[in-house]
């Protein structure tokens, strides 16, 4: 047996102590350099090469007691400080749509099930592989996007907008995730081709009639690209690469004044709503000003009976949650879901800066900010300030299709934070990988990636 | 004289701190450095050292780089984090009042100050 045969047999002994197959690479490359550097020294020494690796192995120790040193080292970070609020959200949610506001029997099985299979799908995220997401970062970019165009082409239009494409908006950051990644070291080449899926990804948001959906989109996009920059992730000059980096933005938005500037107009009016009470910041300035002064601190507001009408539209279920919990159960109930939501958004952004890998960063800030601007939109909307509808209230509003996104999105940035750490990018680029493969009249699927 | 089982004790963080707060090391140079500092009475065995850096890197205590050893290769190395650099403070004044309280009894029980 060569010498590196042996030293790779006596690493190999070792990893196979190590329960958790992610951190075997970790220990792996190291353990076979700290080998190669003691027999390199036995070497000096005057040892031939033989002997002296077999004196390195002898020296570094047990394989199996070593190993079994670095199994419990290296185990999965479980996410229970993370799950508990989305739990406590999720009840809440659940308590208040069925128990405290009576919206029917259909609403009540709709939200029961979306929760049930949101659950399924938040569990899978969690304990899902999020590294052959880099895998294949081509494939479910372009799956996204087709499944988008077919609902756009199949979702009836509610309020002007493809009513089921919207929801799919909040997966678009996290495929721009994946395309980042995919594009690492290739220079301003690079760049150009996020640049470009952008563009092709706000072009449908646009499509969809989703405005939020298209600001959303843009924010998240704009934070990742620059994080990926400032990490240096194009190995380019990072003033040019902002510079090219902001070109469709400043598109966008050149073409957005020229195409949309009635709109944002009429939308503005939010911000004086009593010069233009029935104008579209109407409902904004004045009916939620309205019944929000007359919400208590604790318990129902004095008005509430007059409004129990309002409150019990559907309207309210979906995109005025908070305003309907302030006036029937007071602003401590509000202010103690918005405290449940800025306790995960601040652990989840201390989390997300400490990935050690490019990948895990991008995904996990990819889902954070969408995450949290979907909560301030609705804060914001649900206090009066209705410049942008809301998508949805995250585990608390009603909404099947963003429920279960919303949950599968969580799983997977809490996969990040369960096992980001032993994550490396260099090790899990595969350029030449393909997901779906076909050869001697036999299709494969490639789930393992490596 | 070699020691290992004694540093078991806890104090083998300290001293791997101590010795990444000079410079940033890699681990067989962490190995050579300290049985070197210690005339050979510190020579840590791999299985103690690598799950320690592990285990110190997944508390931010030290953070990881790898650098190339020659073409074929590249070499971990390790670089101590301000945590760490405060981990490492409290660790030595946790030492220094352990080793006065030891010599205060060695030396008969007798308290004594410096004025």
């Amino acid at each position: 047996m060569q010498s590196s045969d042996k030293i790779s047999a006596y690493v190999g002994q070792i990893c196979e102590q190590i329960r958790w197959k992610k951190a075997r690479l970790r220990v792996e490359e190291e353990m076979i350099s700290h080998v190669i550097d003691q027999r390199n020294a036995f070497i000096e020494q005057g040892l031939d090469e033989e002997v002296a690796t077999e004196k390195a192995i002898a020296d570094s120790g047990d394989a199996t007691l070593i190993g079994t040193q670095f199994d419990r080292t290296h185990r999965p970070k479980p996410q229970w400080s993370m799950l508990a609020p989305v739990m406590s959200l999720l009840l809440i949610g659940l308590i208040i749509q069925l128990f405290i506001f009576d919206y029917g029997d259909i609403f009540a099985k709709h939200k029961l099930t979306s929760t049930a299979i949101g659950i399924i799908f938040m569990l899978a995220a969690y304990y899902f592989d999020f590294t052959l997401f880099s895998k294949y970062p081509k494939t479910i970019y372009f799956t996204v996007i087709a499944i988008s165009f077919a609902t756009l082409r199949l979702s009836p239009i509610v309020n002007g907008k493809s009513y089921y494409s919207q929801y799919f908006i909040l997966l678009f950051p996290l495929v721009f995730a994946a395309i980042i990644f995919a594009t690492r070291n290739k220079g301003y080449l690079g760049i150009i081709l996020c640049d470009l899926a952008f563009l092709f990804q706000a072009f449908i948001t646009i499509e969809i009639r989703s405005y939020t959906g298209f600001f959303l989109f843009s924010i998240v996009s704009l934070v990742l690209l620059s994080s990926a920059i400032s990490k240096n992730w194009f190995n380019v000059n990072k003033l040019y690469g902002y510079l090219l980096m902001l070109a469709p933005f400043v598109f966008f938005a050149v073409f957005l004044l020229m195409n949309m500037s009635e709109f944002m107009l009429a939308r503005s009016e939010v911000f004086y709503p009593s010069y233009a009470p029935y104008g579209i910041g109407h409902w904004g300035g004045l009916t939620i000003e309205k019944l929000l002064n007359y919400a208590n601190l604790f318990g129902i507001g004095r008005m509430a009976e007059q409004y129990d009408g309002i409150l019990g539209a559907s309207y309210f279920q979906t995109d005025l949650i908070l305003t309907a919990i302030t006036v029937r159960l007071g602003w401590i109930t509000t202010m103690g879901i918005i405290g449940l939501f800025l306790f995960f958004i601040i652990k989840g952004f201390i989390r997300v800066f400490k990935q050690k890998s490019g990948l895990g960063l991008f995904v996990s800030l990819s889902i954070m900010l969408t995450f949290s601007l979907q909560v301030v939109i609705y804060v914001l909307f649900n206090l009066g300030f209705q410049i942008l509808s809301p998508l949805s209230l995250p585990f608390v509003s009603y909404g099947n299709l963003a429920t279960i996104t919303n949950m599968g999105l969580i799983g997977f940035m809490l996969s990040v934070f369960r096992t980001g750490d032993v994550v490396k990018d260099e090790k899990i680029c595969n350029k030449n990988r393909k997901f779906l493969s076909w050869q001697d009249s036999k299709l494969t699927i490639d789930f393992k990636g490596r | 004289m070699t020691t290992e089982k004694g540093l078991l004790s806890g104090n083998t963080t300290m001293l791997i701190l101590k010795l990444l707060e000079e410079k940033d090391m890699y681990g067989y140079q962490i190995i050579e450095e300290l049985a070197k500092k210690s005339d050979e009475t510190f020579r840590l065995k791999t299985g103690t050292l690598y799950p320690i850096l592990h285990g110190l890197e997944n508390d931010d205590l030290v953070i990881s780089y790898d650098e190339n050893a020659d073409k074929a290769r590249v070499r971990k190395y390790y670089h101590l984090t301000s945590k760490g650099k405060n981990l490492l403070k409290k660790k030595q004044s946790d030492w220094n009042a352990y080793k006065n309280a030891v010599n205060r009894v060695l030396e008969g029980g007798m308290g004594y100050a410096i004025v």
